[in-house]
């Protein structure tokens, strides 16, 4: 298996958003963070080699390039932005990654629309919209399609000040939630409404799984 | 309704994924699957060969659309028409499958 540095280490050349889209909440998931969820779900549970990988909302392909990396047979990336989606294309390109395919599509409509989808991933992995600003409850949303979506476990980040809402709201799913991890997030000051120039926010790691 | 869903194949899509891209189920789409396929210029890549990767993906494919979406890809002649009974075991079947389905892109 791959070393979480090197892991790492791949990941930093990836190309981030070239013009962020507020509404959309991108903002790219900083390499040490993906490298650690990756690899913690390929070492301690054994859910990405040799699996069948779904990345909702991949952006530029962060999570996508380490599933891939991390051994997935297949991991496909779907995101609704063109811009963000050519970005990534070239992201797999440069850094050929062959397992990784992307399709563009609305998350919130894939298990509605796309019924073959339903139960077809063996792992999800997401990092959500956080749902700020005015799209709550994105991230939850999200989970549910990724839920849909695998019949194994959903990978998410979530704000840690929301922990108890979405322990509330996955119960009532019967959707376990195990917090693998509490990480910090450094938000850099992507958009104008940031005054600061950096802000860090504490994001839990989330492993969901069906009862 | 179809002007709300937008979904694209973006870059180059493998046929295991072709075959999941299905508009069954949507409302006012009669014909909206299998999608057909304009192959430009397809390009073979090495994926590791996983015997239970590609027999846990077989029943989760349309055969139909699969052969249809090879046919268009030039690899007709590595699949049969239907789907033959003991799949599980015929180990040249399933390298010829994981060679159509993961690594012709």
């Amino acid at each position: 298996m791959i070393r979480l540095k090197e892991l790492e280490s791949w990941l930093q050349d990836l190309q981030d958003f070239e013009s962020p889209k507020v509404a959309l909440e991108q903002y790219q998931t900083p390499p040490h963070i993906a490298a650690h969820i990756a690899h913690t779900i390929q070492a301690s549970f054994g859910d990405l080699e040799g699996k069948l990988v779904a990345d909702l909302g991949c952006g530029c392909g962060m999570l996508t390039v380490a599933a891939a990396i991390m051994g997935a047979t297949s991991v496909v990336g779907f995101d609704i932005d063109s811009d963000a989606l050519k970005i990534c294309k070239e992201n797999l390109e440069d850094l050929e990654i062959t397992a990784a395919e992307l399709v563009q599509a609305e998350v919130r409509q894939l298990a509605v629309s796309h019924s073959r989808f339903t139960k077809l991933f063996d792992t999800v992995l997401l990092n959500p919209p956080f749902g700020t600003k005015c799209n709550q409850g994105a991230d939850l949303e999200f989970v549910q399609v990724a839920l849909e979506l695998s019949h194994g476990p959903v990978y998410s980040l979530h704000k840690t000040s929301t922990r108890a809402h979405i322990i509330k709201t996955a119960s009532r799913w019967g959707v376990n939630v195990q917090v693998l991890a509490k990480l910090r997030y450094d938000l850099p000051n992507t958009y104008k409404f940031h005054k600061k120039k950096s802000v860090d926010i504490e994001v839990d790691f989330i492993k969901f799984t069906v009862k | 309704m179809l002007g709300t869903i937008l979904l694209t194949a973006v870059r180059r899509m493998k046929l295991m994924t072709h075959n999941m891209l299905t508009s069954k189920g949507m409302k006012n789409v009669k014909e909206g699957f299998p999608l057909k396929i304009q192959a430009e210029e397809m390009r073979n890549v090495d994926i590791d060969y996983d015997r239970d990767f590609i027999t846990r993906m077989i029943p989760k494919l349309d055969w139909k659309a699969l052969v249809f979406a090879a046919q268009c890809v030039g690899h007709k002649e590595d699949l049969p028409d239907t789907l033959p009974e003991g799949y599980e075991n015929d180990n040249e079947l399933l390298k010829r499958l994981h060679h159509v389905l993961l690594e012709v892109i």
